[in-house]
């Protein structure tokens, strides 16, 4: 018998609500790798059941974790880093594009990507004087290096977080993929911006190794993200 | 050999819309859609493969870069060869299918990854002489002759630079087979010339 989604996801939910269930969505990931050995214990109907559910609070988590954005967003989210914040809501489009490039580039990959709050990433970003940046690399890199050394990327949205060298890998990796995108030439169409967002990925991970010594200081940072968003 | 048809965005030079990685895939997937379409070879992209090829061919063409102005157009041909050798080394493509009746003496079927590579590298090649430098490629006309194909597969899968001399060649150019992943100017190539001419003579034989 086919059932319909067990967890009906509204199209658009805050960031709060979104931070919540990428919670939730983040436990069941969890709890289904803790409980593999002792699943295999079940009947194989119970184990088939169990692991339905779990998949149904991943997939609702993933869908409704996230955001929906179209190019004005983009437009919005490229321009705060090229002029600074003019208008209040600003920052909030700015995490929510960002947020939804974490979770593109988290999605289909397998390594380790912790989950990204947007509600502690907006604190953080407010909390920077980003009308005193010199250009728009400069404020990515003040981006990054703020949200890197806060907890918005964790195994629990908010909790203190001691990550491993790869989930700290993964981290920079992200955040400086999504900021390459933001700082590149625009597209006019959706599908060509989330291609672009792949390859500006694709192109972090080709040149890893530069990229995580650029994370060594500021000026650095501020170079290597202007370098990759020219060639990308 | 198909043609790709991807121009530059706004009014970008061919040649520097190619140092930019969403032009060189968006290039690379129509040659490989058109070569599939003509030879009828599957083959699957490794984006993450073809996007480490890319970075590696930006850090050599940057570093050979000349710093004249005259030097471009002879830096045309060296960089697409720069392309080629580096394709050829990281190998972002695999073929999945080869239609059953393929004759293998044919370069699309005897090597379809090389074949591949050298289409790419000659069209972007010809594109950057044709809209940059209002001048057409000449491609030799032997460019089918199964002989020079295993030799350029036996050589590159000893020493990969020596694609960059293969690419000259396959262009209709005179190759530097002495050390063809150096850069030399024409003025450089003359006095070189001097010196390497015995060696080209009996390289040639």
């Amino acid at each position: 018998m086919r059932h319909g989604p067990i967890l009906p996801v509204p199209r658009t939910l805050g960031m709060h609500l979104r931070d919540i269930l990428r919670g939730i969505s983040a436990v069941a990931e969890v709890t289904e790798d803790a409980l593999k050995p002792a699943a295999a214990l079940l009947p194989e109907r119970v184990q088939s059941s169990f692991r339905s559910a779990l998949s149904a609070i991943e997939d609702a988590g993933s869908r409704a974790t996230t955001p929906e954005i179209d190019l004005s967003d983009i437009g919005v989210a490229a321009a705060f880093l090229r002029d600074g914040p003019t208008d209040d809501d600003d920052v909030r489009r700015f995490v929510r594009v960002l947020a939804h490039a974490w979770q593109k580039l988290k999605t289909g990959r397998a390594a380790a990507r912790p989950v990204f709050s947007e509600t502690l990433a907006a604190m953080e970003i407010d909390a920077l004087r980003m009308a005193d940046a010199p250009s728009a690399s400069a404020r990515a890199a003040a981006i990054a290096m703020d949200l890197r050394r806060s907890h918005v990327a964790g195994r629990f949205p908010g909790t203190p977080f001691a990550p491993s060298a790869a989930e700290r890998t993964a981290i920079d990796l992200t955040l400086f993929a999504a900021l390459v995108w933001l700082l590149a030439d625009r597209e006019s169409a959706m599908g060509d911006e989330e291609r672009v967002l792949e390859l500006a990925y694709a192109l972090t991970h080709a040149l890893e190794g530069e990229v995580l010594a650029s994370f060594s200081g500021a000026d650095a940072l501020d170079a290597q993200l202007q370098h990759l968003a020219r060639q990308v | 050999m198909t043609e790709i048809a991807e121009v530059p965005r706004g009014d970008r030079s061919v040649h520097k819309s190619a140092q930019h990685l969403r032009w060189f895939i968006r290039a690379f997937e129509q040659q490989v859609e058109a070569t599939a379409r003509e030879t009828g070879v599957e083959y699957s992209v490794d984006l993450q493969l073809l996007t480490d090829a890319f970075a590696e061919w930006i850090k050599a063409f940057d570093a050979q870069k000349p710093p004249r102005e005259e030097d471009n157009h002879a830096y045309v041909g060296f960089a697409a060869g720069l392309m080629l050798r580096t394709l050829v080394r990281r190998n972002p493509v695999r073929v999945v299918a080869t239609p059953s009746d393929a004759d293998t003496a044919n370069p699309a079927y005897f090597w379809p990854e090389g074949y591949l590579y050298v289409a790419f590298c000659l069209n972007v090649r010809g594109l950057v002489l044709e809209h940059d430098f209002q001048e057409e490629q000449h491609r030799r006309s032997d460019l089918q002759d199964t002989r020079t194909w295993w030799s350029f597969k036996e050589n590159v899968g000893e020493d990969p630079s020596r694609a960059i001399a293969f690419l000259e060649y396959f262009a209709g150019e005179d190759p530097d087979w002495a050390m063809p992943d150096l850069f030399r100017t024409g003025r450089v190539r003359q006095i070189a010339g001097r010196f390497y001419t015995e060696e080209l003579v009996r390289l040639s034989d």
